[in-house]
């Protein structure tokens, strides 16, 4: 410990004593020379001397230097939280964040884009928290099927997609698909909970800014009462009280059969 | 029973002192003291590959190789202030706590009560350089204490919140990697986040 304490408190006025240079400082062995031993000699010393030393260096720091200092010091102890942590711990932070944030973070890097869109968890805990899937619920297996475990494919256009209304999101897809053409190593990835999601966050978007469009299905002239409906995202079927079955599109409402 | 004392030994060789009840809000010295009372006095006993040694004093050892001394210090410091929640938080996260593995379910309604009962003393405990915080997740983790896990992840969540891009980068320091076009191809595919 003692050994060191002369050097430290020398190199304290090293600054001014490194712009005048003169006679004495070529016949006495000025610290600064010793640098490099000091350096090396700290570079081997265990933690807990280390920081005693650089405690030693503050406590003689003036208060402009040590400002620089915390210049130095906190950009240093940042962490990249969602790059290196592992994903059980990520996965904890991601369901603490709203869909925005999520949505942003995505755009952070590489790493940050996969570690977010494939998360399952994060976007299952967002669909029950924003109450678009009960917590008991689970996912149709279709939406499940189009998903690999593990290697969560891009979002290219999905079977049972809910049709964008606006042009930004039709082109969206467009962009998507060109691009992923011409670079191969980076991909666009998702699961099928984030694509839950979106789906039915904008869908329910759209319902509250008006953005939807009213389709009418019109019956047989001889029919009352309609005793059945079941749908899927193509086709309308509907029965009636006379026992009539009547396919329609969904999407026109045209009788179909 | 009550009241004795557990010995912890950090990564660094320091050794702390804590009382058995505050530091059992750690599940993992909890079922390690659990399984060292089942042993024979002199025993060691086991935990995956550490070993808790009960010395002749029957002060125990527990060493906990992947927390360094201030941070275990700081971990003890919480684990201090939360000694009475239990008493104050009801039967059902009283049975959550004794599941070892929660079900969805259970950890969103964990993650919900986080965010409703963080309290001031957390935020402030938890307001740390990043390396300091990043080091208590991987405690809080590895000696599976669920409440400061949380209270730490949520302080991370919120570090982020209400940033854009380019300052989110900059908080924590990381590069963007993206080509042009494929941060184009990212902001297209999350831009439904902002619109919603």
């Amino acid at each position: 410990q003692h050994g060191f304490q002369p050097t430290t408190a020398s190199a304290a006025t090293v600054p001014s004593a490194a712009l005048t240079p003169s006679a004495s400082y070529a016949n006495s062995i000025h610290p600064l020379h010793s640098l490099k031993s000091v350096l090396s000699a700290y570079d081997t010393l265990p933690s807990n001397m280390q920081s005693y030393i650089l405690f030693q260096f503050l406590r003689r720091t003036p208060r402009e230097v040590l400002q620089f200092t915390t210049q130095t010091v906190l950009p240093a102890l940042k962490r990249d939280f969602l790059g290196e942590l592992p994903s059980e711990i990520s996965t904890r932070i991601l369901r603490f964040m709203d869909t925005k944030t999520l949505g942003r973070a995505s755009c952070v890097n590489r790493r940050w884009n996969r570690v977010i869109c494939t998360d399952r968890e994060a976007w299952r805990a967002q669909l029950v928290k924003d109450r678009f899937m009960h917590p008991v619920n689970r996912l149709h297996p279709k939406a499940l099927s189009r998903f690999k475990l593990g290697e969560d494919r891009p979002p290219t256009i999905l079977e049972g997609y809910v049709p964008p209304l606006t042009d930004s999101y039709q082109n969206m897809f467009v962009v998507d698909e060109q691009l992923a053409d011409q670079s191969r190593a980076f991909e666009v990835r998702s699961n099928p909970f984030r694509e839950a999601y979106r789906n039915r966050a904008i869908l329910e978007h759209r319902w509250r800014t008006n953005q939807c469009r009213l389709v009418s299905f019109s019956a047989p002239p001889d029919v009352n009462t309609v005793t059945t409906i079941k749908f899927d995202e193509k086709y309308l079927i509907v029965g009636f009280d006379n026992y009539d079955t009547v396919v329609y599109c969904i999407k026109t409402g045209k009788m179909l059969r | 029973m009550k009241s004795n004392l557990v010995k912890l030994q950090s990564s660094d060789g320091t050794i702390l002192e804590v009382p058995q009840e505050v530091i059992e809000q750690s599940k993992l010295v909890k079922s390690m003291l659990a399984d060292c009372d089942g042993s024979p006095n002199e025993g060691r006993c086991n935990d995956g590959n550490l070993l808790a040694r009960r010395l002749v004093d029957h002060a125990i050892v527990i060493p906990v190789p992947n927390v360094n001394g201030p941070v275990l210090a700081r971990v003890i410091d919480y684990c201090k202030h939360h000694l009475n929640d239990k008493e104050k938080r009801g039967l059902a996260s009283a049975l959550r706590a004794a599941s070892s593995k929660p079900s969805d379910e259970e950890e969103d309604a964990a993650i919900r009560e986080t965010i409703e009962n963080i309290t001031e003393w957390d935020q402030e405990f938890l307001k740390v350089d990043q390396g300091t915080l990043f080091d208590l997740i991987l405690a809080a983790n590895y000696l599976d204490i669920q409440p400061l896990l949380n209270s730490a992840c949520y302080m991370v969540a919120n570090m982020m919140k209400g940033k854009s891009v380019g300052e989110i980068r900059k908080t924590f320091n990381v590069k963007c990697d993206f080509t042009p076009e494929e941060e184009a191809m990212v902001i297209a595919d999350n831009q439904w986040c902002e619109d919603i």
